[in-house]
């Protein structure tokens, strides 16, 4: 048993699904998410596109996706998973439910920043003649933007956190392992060294998200 | 004028949509005509201003926070809309306005804001060419564009530089660079002075007059501070609880102020009585005439276009043969008239009478009072 060492290629292909669903759905949440915060915001009252109706559902939609606990989701969303990827299981059936728990988490993340942008620049931009697509573009964009990287590098880890759920299910990767191993089987090494690949992978997220934002706020 | 030829004309203006420009230099920059703002149901915010901006005037509205102004200043570009009555800029009602024909207006009216409203992730140029960029102004043109203001507002070498890194006066004169980038025929300021210390405040109006007599633009500037009117202003309107309640010439209302919120802002160095002499003043009808020191407020509104004549006032206060003394008072310029108050005493001698003096007195000052006696 000690020199066992078939679980280490299992723990390789484990990391492998792990980065494969999260990087996935981690870019289908900034695709999705990043233009839902822009509706979230703009539509709002005093916003540039004002639709308080429009608003008020969409924010109750996606309060909806977000009070729902992710692994209800999970199971809520096999019939939408089977139609978009042909399966319930594995990597990419586990891509789906993480998507769509991802996309309202990271609007809402980001319209927090995309509303914290100083109406006197909205108010400069309009004075100036620009018009709505340019204010979007050129003021709420660029002047949101570290806050917006910030808030994906939270949002990238949450997942990461919840992928390990979607494992529980049969999608493979990291939370999978530790459950089969660790929980089911009692092997604390496998348990511990995931925990620890777990912690370096989020430790490297949050790096990169912070060197990202210190960069581009950084005006010297 | 160099920047002014090497840039002036590199694009075509932007054309107007429903907006055709009023050519006629004779006619004002900007009407108010009986315009009111109403917010939400009840919340007025202005009511019944009816003002003339002259062409190529510095016009300053002031008043206390929460009087209207930067509404008013809003409905020039239309930021705002009136509720009742119109704003119209070169003829052109601005209330009336689609979305397009406010872009268009919007082009060629400058704004400069208190807070300077900078872009913090575009450096000083890109900021400065931000609406050119937008309006579709080429890369060249923009170049020579921004690269003439720099030097106008005496930025040149801090082109590459980012806002946050800049003075609170430095920021200014971006935003100022900004708001002349489409070299408009009226520059809005709200507050442009107020987040500034003294000496900037005056560098940055300094710049601002030097636009207004160079360039001709129209400036309608708002603020809260006297000192700003009297520096750069033309003409005053003074703005109270949503009303005009007093407009004119700099020096008629600085030297003649008529209505109280005017007064109440102006608060003159030397208005005050000075102490000793408030604590010792007795007002007429309370002390015997005969062996009392008169005091008289005698004023200059400007109105005379002279300075005070000293000789002839004094003869006229001493006609009774008493001593008269200047206790206290200033004199200032505005709009190269002299104008300010004095406060002089003068000796009653037997049987001649304070309001006589005064009356004789008044052949040499705009208004002379009777304030009190000295015991």
């Amino acid at each position: 048993m000690l020199f066992d060492t078939s679980w280490i290629e299992e723990l390789l292909g484990g990391i492998r699904d792990t980065l494969l669903m999260v990087g996935v759905s981690a870019a289908v949440a900034l695709a999705l998410g990043l233009p839902l915060a822009l509706v979230l915001v703009t539509t709002a009252r005093g916003g540039v596109f004002e639709r308080p109706a429009l608003n008020t559902s969409l924010g109750a939609a996606v309060n909806a996706f977000r009070s729902t606990p992710f692994i209800i989701l999970l199971v809520a969303l096999l019939p939408l998973t089977r139609v978009l990827v042909g399966t319930t299981i594995g990597v990419w059936a586990a891509i789906v439910p993480l998507s769509v728990a991802a996309i309202p988490f990271f609007a809402r993340v980001a319209e927090v920043s995309l509303r914290e942008v100083d109406h006197g620049l909205i108010e400069a931009a309009q004075a100036m003649g620009a018009q709505r697509r340019h204010i979007v573009w050129h003021v709420l964009l660029p002047e949101a933007l570290p806050g917006i990287l910030g808030g994906f590098t939270i949002t990238v880890v949450a997942m990461i956190g919840s992928s390990a759920m979607a494992g529980a299910v049969g999608a493979g990767g990291l939370g999978d392992l530790a459950i089969r191993y660790g929980y089911q089987r009692f092997d604390t090494t496998v348990m511990v060294t995931v925990i620890v690949l777990l912690i370096v992978i989020v430790a490297a997220v949050q790096f990169a998200g912070d060197r990202l934002v210190r960069r581009l706020t950084r005006r010297a | 004028m160099k920047w002014f030829n090497s840039a002036r004309f590199v694009e075509p203006a932007p054309t107007v949509h429903g907006a055709v420009p009023d050519a006629d230099s004779s006619r004002p920059a900007v009407v108010f005509d009986e315009v009111g703002k109403v917010f939400g149901a009840a919340n007025v915010a202005l009511s019944g201003v009816t003002l003339e901006v002259a062409r190529g005037e510095v016009f300053g509205i002031i008043g206390r926070s929460g009087a209207g102004k930067s509404t008013l200043l809003r409905l020039v570009n239309g930021l705002e809309k009136p509720t009742g009555g119109t704003v119209r800029v070169h003829g052109v009602d601005v209330g009336a306005l689609d979305a397009r024909g406010l872009v268009a207006l919007r082009r060629r009216i400058g704004m400069v804001f208190q807070h300077f409203n900078l872009l913090s992730a575009k450096t000083v140029y890109e900021n400065i060419a931000l609406p050119l960029k937008i309006a579709g102004v080429s890369k060249a043109a923009r170049e020579a564009r921004v690269n003439a203001l720099l030097e106008l507002v005496g930025l040149a070498d801090r082109r590459d530089a980012w806002p946050e890194r800049l003075s609170g006066g430095q920021k200014q004169r971006v935003g100022i660079a900004r708001a002349l980038v489409h070299e408009p025929d009226i520059l809005l300021c709200d507050e442009a002075t107020s987040a500034l210390d003294p000496e900037t405040t005056r560098s940055i109006l300094a710049l601002l007059r030097d636009i207004n007599r160079r360039l001709g633009v129209t400036i309608v500037l708002i603020t809260h501070e006297m000192e700003v009117i009297r520096d750069v202003c033309d003409t005053v309107a003074v703005i109270e609880r949503g009303a005009v309640v007093e407009t004119g010439p700099v020096w008629r209302v600085f030297g003649d102020p008529r209505h109280e919120a005017t007064r109440a802002l102006l608060h003159q160095p030397g208005d005050a009585l000075p102490e000793q002499f408030a604590a010792r003043l007795r007002l007429p009808g309370e002390l015997p005439a005969d062996h009392a020191r008169a005091l008289f407020d005698v004023r200059f509104t400007g109105a005379r276009g002279d300075e005070p004549d000293l000789a002839a006032l004094a003869q006229a206060f001493g006609a009774g043969g008493g001593e008269v003394r200047f206790v206290h008072g200033w004199i200032e310029r505005i709009q190269g008239r002299p104008q300010g108050r004095l406060l002089v005493t003068a000796t009653l001698a037997a049987g001649s009478e304070a309001a006589a003096l005064a009356q004789a007195a008044r052949a040499h000052a705009c208004r002379v009072e009777v304030l009190g006696y000295v015991v």
